[in-house]
């Protein structure tokens, strides 16, 4: 019980403390302008007649880079001050030593950042009921759109884990947003290894961690459980790392 | 209640802390009275489970803070050096977040938040952006939220730093007032503010344990008597320094029938009366004899200028 009271007042104001700064702002402007620019050209891409054949939805969710680069960009973006700022202000202070424990401080942060990622994912519903309206349900097919969201979210979750850690690691924000840029696109370019590798282990072992053949497969409409327990061990495993690098102390 | 044993704290070879030990009794208002830099926050930190010490230990009623950080923090609250409070906050908000860390109800929480702003005097405040708020308000905050919980220790880093007069006079009387429920631990520079808070005083510097005790002890410790008398100065230095508790006999100003003297050591008012038997039993006449209480300023002159000689 007063776990979930300490992670919730830690949540809460991590969230607050977003939509205070005007980053939270300035992220949620440019991530509607440059998904809303995106739509409207898989929206007139499939209207070709010679264009690629499959519904709007699914090239917005995968398929390009665009979306990979706008991913792990945003998730730099806000997952960069979660730690980071509070050792270079020194308020990490006044909350360690406080009666928390360094899990309970990582959780909350970490539910924080998810929210808000989710949040900048909500106003794009609004493309799905554009395309609802003007095709028919078969036409629009709502499974991949569900699969897109539950992908978009899951592999959402395992990139702020990783970004989290970046935070704890860095006393510097920016060189946090650094790290965890070069960690996320190393990790999505690690999957493009699989073209050339001939060893079968090692191009079996490959395909399981291709996260962009994985959101591909989500914008189609389907849902490996596989892929879902790889994010959540990605989860488990930052926030744990997260948690030991905290509890070191030599890191404050 | 607290018991500092042996502890000793290095930063990448800068020793910050060596080998301090002293005890805060239960309900005590305790002053850690230092020079910039004696390792005062340090020694805090390392009491509040901040920083782990190199060696030794800090015991906080039988339990031993690094091994029992959890159950220690919950007990204590602690006003860090500089105040560091999240700026973009309102004051309850900032208050909410606490009272939630605490582990306390939400009504549980409302009532503590209510009496703490009523305790500082923070009502016209509560609305307010932390980041707008003036040095004197940003402090009583950080106590407030200290007070926050009720818990049974409180430590304070620098509390009076950056007030006015007017605010620091406040500030020392809340902290008085917590004494005696409340077992306090503070730290300062100024030491004025021992002499008008705290009951007993421990003096660090260069990382080391110069003194410590009452401060009533720790400024008599320091008492000296002036004398002046009509006679030889030989004379005077030979009885005088035979006294019990003088060690040291100081020539201050001599002239064809008076010399002027100060004697050192462990003195008290029964010194004088010793110092008036022993010159008219050498048949000198007095003119002159005061027991000078040295004030806490002396007191910690003499012992931080004193440890710096020994390095």
């Amino acid at each position: 019980m007063n776990v979930l009271r300490r992670v919730a007042a830690l949540m809460r104001r991590e969230l607050a403390s977003y939509f205070f700064s005007p980053l939270a702002w300035v992220v949620l402007t440019l991530f509607l302008l440059v998904q809303g620019y995106s739509f409207y050209i898989y929206v007139q891409l499939v209207n070709r007649p010679d264009g690629p054949h499959g519904a709007v939805m699914q090239y917005f969710f995968g398929g390009t880079f665009l979306y990979w680069l706008f991913v792990i960009f945003i998730v730099s973006v806000i997952t960069m001050r979660l730690v980071a700022e509070e050792r270079r202000s020194g308020t990490v202070e006044s909350l360690m030593t406080a009666p928390v424990s360094e899990a309970e401080v990582v959780l909350g942060k970490y539910l924080a950042a998810l929210l808000f990622y989710a949040f900048l994912w909500l106003p794009t519903l609004v493309y799905v009921v554009i395309v609802a309206s003007l095709v028919s349900p078969v036409q629009l097919g709502w499974g991949p759109v569900v699969a897109g969201y539950l992908g978009t979210i899951g592999v959402g979750s395992a990139c702020i884990a990783v970004g989290l850690l970046a935070s704890v690691l860095c006393r510097n924000q920016i060189v946090a947003a650094v790290l965890s840029f070069t960690i996320l696109s190393l990790l999505l370019l690690l999957g493009a290894l699989e073209l050339f590798v001939t060893r079968p282990l090692l191009r079996s072992l490959l395909e399981q961690v291709n996260l962009f053949e994985q959101m591909d497969e989500f914008a189609r409409g389907i849902v490996d459980s596989r892929r879902l327990v790889l994010y959540l061990s990605l989860v488990v495993f930052c926030l744990a790392a997260a948690t030991k690098a905290l509890e070191a102390k030599k890191w404050r | 209640m607290i018991r500092f044993d042996r502890l000793r704290k290095t930063y990448a070879g800068a020793v910050a802390l060596d080998e301090v030990c002293f005890e805060v009794n239960r309900g005590e208002v305790m002053g850690l009275l230092g020079p910039n830099g004696a390792g005062k926050t340090t020694c805090l930190r390392v009491l509040t489970c901040f920083v782990p010490p190199t060696s030794g230990e800090v015991w906080v009623d039988g339990r031993e803070v690094q091994r029992h950080s959890r159950a220690i923090r919950q007990g204590l609250g602690y006003l860090p050096e500089g105040v560091p409070l999240y700026p973009e906050l309102r004051v309850t908000e900032w208050f909410r977040l606490r009272a939630g860390l605490r582990g306390l109800s939400r009504r549980h929480g409302k009532r503590e938040i209510d009496r703490v702003v009523d305790l500082c005097s923070l009502g016209s405040v509560r609305r307010q952006v932390i980041g707008t708020l003036s040095r004197g308000f940003r402090q009583r905050v950080g106590l407030a939220s200290a007070l926050l919980g009720d818990p049974p220790l409180v430590v304070l880093d620098e509390p009076t730093v950056g007030l006015d007069p007017n605010q620091i006079r406040e500030m020392r009387q809340l902290i008085r007032q917590l004494g005696g429920e409340h077992t306090v631990l503070l730290s300062t520079h100024v030491l004025t503010e021992v002499e008008a808070v705290c009951s007993r005083a421990a003096i660090i510097n260069h990382g080391r344990l110069v003194a410590c005790g009452a401060v009533e002890e720790l400024r008599s410790g320091g008492a000296t008597i002036l004398v002046s008398l009509r006679g030889g100065v030989e004379l005077a230095r030979s009885t005088l320094g035979a006294v019990a508790g003088v060690q040291r006999v100081e020539l201050l100003e001599q002239n064809e029938e008076l010399c002027r003297l100060r004697l050192h050591g462990t003195l008290d008012a029964d010194s004088c009366e010793a110092v008036a038997t022993a010159a008219l039993g050498a048949d000198m006449a007095l003119r002159e004899l005061r027991l000078e209480s040295s004030s806490l300023e002396d007191v910690f002159a003499r012992v931080t200028v004193e440890g710096e000689g020994a390095c």
